[in-house]
């Protein structure tokens, strides 16, 4: 008698579900941790999801296409919808300006001492003025409240803490009177400004606060399930402006979206709207410009559309063969390519592009982009590219030169590696038994610095958000 | 059902184990498809924002297992970079739970490329066409058949020369509830 495949396959995921079922955790413990890693990465949607939203599409598109060329061919490619932006803007107001904070004679205020939390120094408030973008900033939120710790004992729940970080490595605990409860998205370096993101049921809202008078000064509020704010961050030209770029979808089909970009003062007056753009963009460094995917074209412009053209790409004659590209640095782009296949991505190959219309240069093979920020200083570049086909998981540290060349500064174990926003850090365990240190990692020669140990316990309860500017 | 938060809660608590048993065709391990499966409800919540209700939202999900699966083959490491973040669990079954059969089955699996294991489980699970599953894949109808077959001959090796296939047509999408109609809860 003979055994049906499709029979075996779903009486064996039926056993997996009912063996699942036994022994499954908590599920309002991962339902917690899965709320966390969804609103983290509804933050960083811009710079990482883009290129899978976009290939995926060039999936669909690329997968029509070769049905269609199966049986008609040769297939037309599909109309690629032009642009349909329109630019707003409007006259800038005079700019905001917030006073520096200066030194007063107030006390300082005692630092919050917790095993859970990095050991720090008062901060005085004339520092604020003293901080560039070498500085870094990052907030510590609890994000589990009253619950038992898997080692024991309760989680009593912290407030948030907010930390600023001097070049050498010293912790000042910053003493702001706001309760900043909302992850932290960015901060102004020489100022005591930082914006944060609140997301709700169907909502999102951005806050303006100023840690230093604990005044908000200014929110943006999203609500409805059409609408969101997907990024937002200082445009930092020596101005307070802040600049959001939000989405709109459509109820009846959520991959229809148009994005508009907004630069507005601190205070919340509009000084420029861009929008509504269609396709994938991801903003250029200053914020300025974008890379428009759509379909299989890859435009880059200004943010309001002007001095369009078309870039390069590679395998331009072979549908779905590369992700969407993002910016490398202020003239070129950075694409994965799989021109054999996704498959077990060993053949990958990661290529730059030039947005200023040129020819595309293949820089590596058997790795992918990592997707994440990169840095720049001198005409060098700084990426993190993933070794393809790595079961343990292997991220290199990769200068690419003005010239195309690359250098691996370091590997990186994908496991102990953190990235709060744009800065890059590593977990190690400590020699302090029970403590894991965290080391900031300089992306332009690799070399890392201890900055804080934290309770092993605690680390894994923490919502760390911040933002280091690296002189961007 | 209002917001995004509410019917993920409803579909951990309700639908997980059905997602886990369904990603174990493509890792053939439960722990993996632990993962899988927070992943692939990760990458849909951040990603779609008109869930309106459990069952569409099981629907991406399915999907999202599917291509994250594929794309963690790519890209060997995306899940493992947040395993910071999961909460500890032990979710393999232990001897007293898993049956025989399931233990040939997991261990007839294993021995099948990523590849093979998605074409099998996306043709005779999911009963999709060798043409959707080129679709999904991103593989020619070709290297899909040549998959299937490789696929299925290795799993006779093990599970025995008695397993055979039977063509379905027509199916082009599959059911979101193919596991059970039951819930977790």
């Amino acid at each position: 008698m003979s055994r049906d495949l499709s029979s075996i396959l779903r009486q064996y995921a039926d056993d997996e579900y009912a063996a699942h079922a036994v022994t499954a955790s908590d599920p309002s413990a991962r339902f917690r941790t899965l709320v966390t890693t969804v609103q983290h990465r509804r933050t960083r949607r811009r710079s990482a999801v883009i290129g899978a939203a976009a290939a995926a599409a060039a999936v669909l598109v690329g997968g029509i296409v070769a049905a269609d060329a199966l049986t008609n061919a040769p297939a037309p490619l599909p109309a690629v919808p032009g642009p349909t932006m329109t630019s707003t803007l409007t006259p800038a107001p005079a700019p905001t300006v917030i006073p520096t904070p200066t030194a007063t004679a107030v006390a300082l205020p005692p630092v919050t001492v917790h095993a859970g939390l990095p050991e720090a120094q008062p901060m005085p408030p004339e520092l604020w003025a003293t901080t560039t973008a070498e500085w870094t900033m990052f907030a510590f939120n609890s994000n589990i409240r009253n619950e038992p710790l898997p080692t024991g004992g309760i989680w009593s729940g912290l407030p948030t803490v907010l930390y600023l970080v001097d070049p050498a490595g010293t912790v000042y605990e910053v003493p702001s009177p706001a309760s900043v409860w909302d992850p932290m998205i960015d901060w102004l370096p020489g100022s005591s400004l930082i914006v944060t993101m609140d997301y709700g049921n169907e909502r999102t809202a951005a806050k303006v606060v100023d840690l230093h008078t604990g005044q908000t000064l200014s929110v943006v509020d999203r609500t409805g399930p059409e609408l969101e704010l997907v990024d937002v961050s200082f445009v930092k030209d020596a101005t307070q402006d802040v600049r959001l770029t939000e989405s709109r979808s459509s109820s009846a089909d959520p991959a229809q979206e148009e994005d508009y970009v907004t630069v507005m003062t601190a205070t919340g007056s509009t000084v420029s709207r861009t929008g509504p753009i269609t396709g994938s963009i991801t903003l250029s460094p200053d914020g300025r410009r974008m890379i428009r995917t759509v379909g299989s074209e890859v435009h880059v412009s200004d943010v309001d559309g002007a001095h369009d053209l078309t870039m390069q790409r590679p395998y331009a004659d072979k549908a779905n063969s590369c992700w969407a590209p993002r910016w490398l640095d202020a003239d070129r782009a950075i694409v994965t390519c799989f021109p054999h296949g996704i498959g077990d991505g060993t053949s990958n190959e990661v290529w730059v592009v030039p947005t200023d219309g040129g020819a595309p240069a293949r820089v590596a093979t058997g790795r992918s982009d990592d997707g994440l920020a990169s840095w720049s200083a001198d005409g060098r570049v700084s990426t993190l590219l993933s070794v393809d086909g790595d079961p343990a998981g292997t991220d290199e540290l990769v200068q690419i030169g003005a010239d195309g060349r690359t250098t691996v500064l370091r590997s990186l174990p994908t496991s102990t590696m953190e990235r709060i926003s744009d800065r890059l850090w590593l977990t190690a365990p400590s020699r302090t038994s029970g403590s894991t240190d965290y080391l900031a990692v300089d992306p332009m020669t690799g070399t890392t610095t201890p900055l804080f140990a934290v309770a092993t316990e605690f680390a894994d309860q923490y919502l760390i958000s911040g933002r280091i500017s690296l002189g961007a | 059902m209002t917001g995004w938060q509410d019917v993920l809660e409803e579909v951990v608590r309700t639908r997980r184990s059905a997602l886990v048993g369904y990603a174990c065709l493509f890792t053939a391990d439960p722990t993996d498809a632990e993962d899988l499966v927070h992943e692939a409800l990760a990458r849909t919540f951040a990603r779609h924002r008109n869930l309106p209700d459990t069952r569409s939202a099981e629907a991406y999900v399915r999907q999202a297992i599917r291509t994250t699966f594929l794309d963690t083959t790519r890209k060997q490491r995306s899940w493992r970079t947040h395993a910071h973040l999961f909460v500890a669990t032990s979710t393999a079954p232990g001897p007293a739970l898993a049956t025989e059969a399931m233990i040939d089955v997991r261990a007839a699996l294993a021995m099948l490329s990523p590849r093979e294991r998605a074409c099998v489980a996306l043709r005779y699970f999911d009963d999709l066409t060798v043409a959707d599953i080129a679709r999904d894949l991103s593989l020619s109808t070709g290297a899909v058949k040549r998959y299937l077959s490789d696929g299925t001959a290795k799993l006779r090796t093990r599970l025995g020369p008695d397993v055979v296939t039977v063509e379905r047509p027509g199916a082009t999408h599959a059911p979101i509830t193919h596991v059970t109609g039951r819930t977790d809860a």
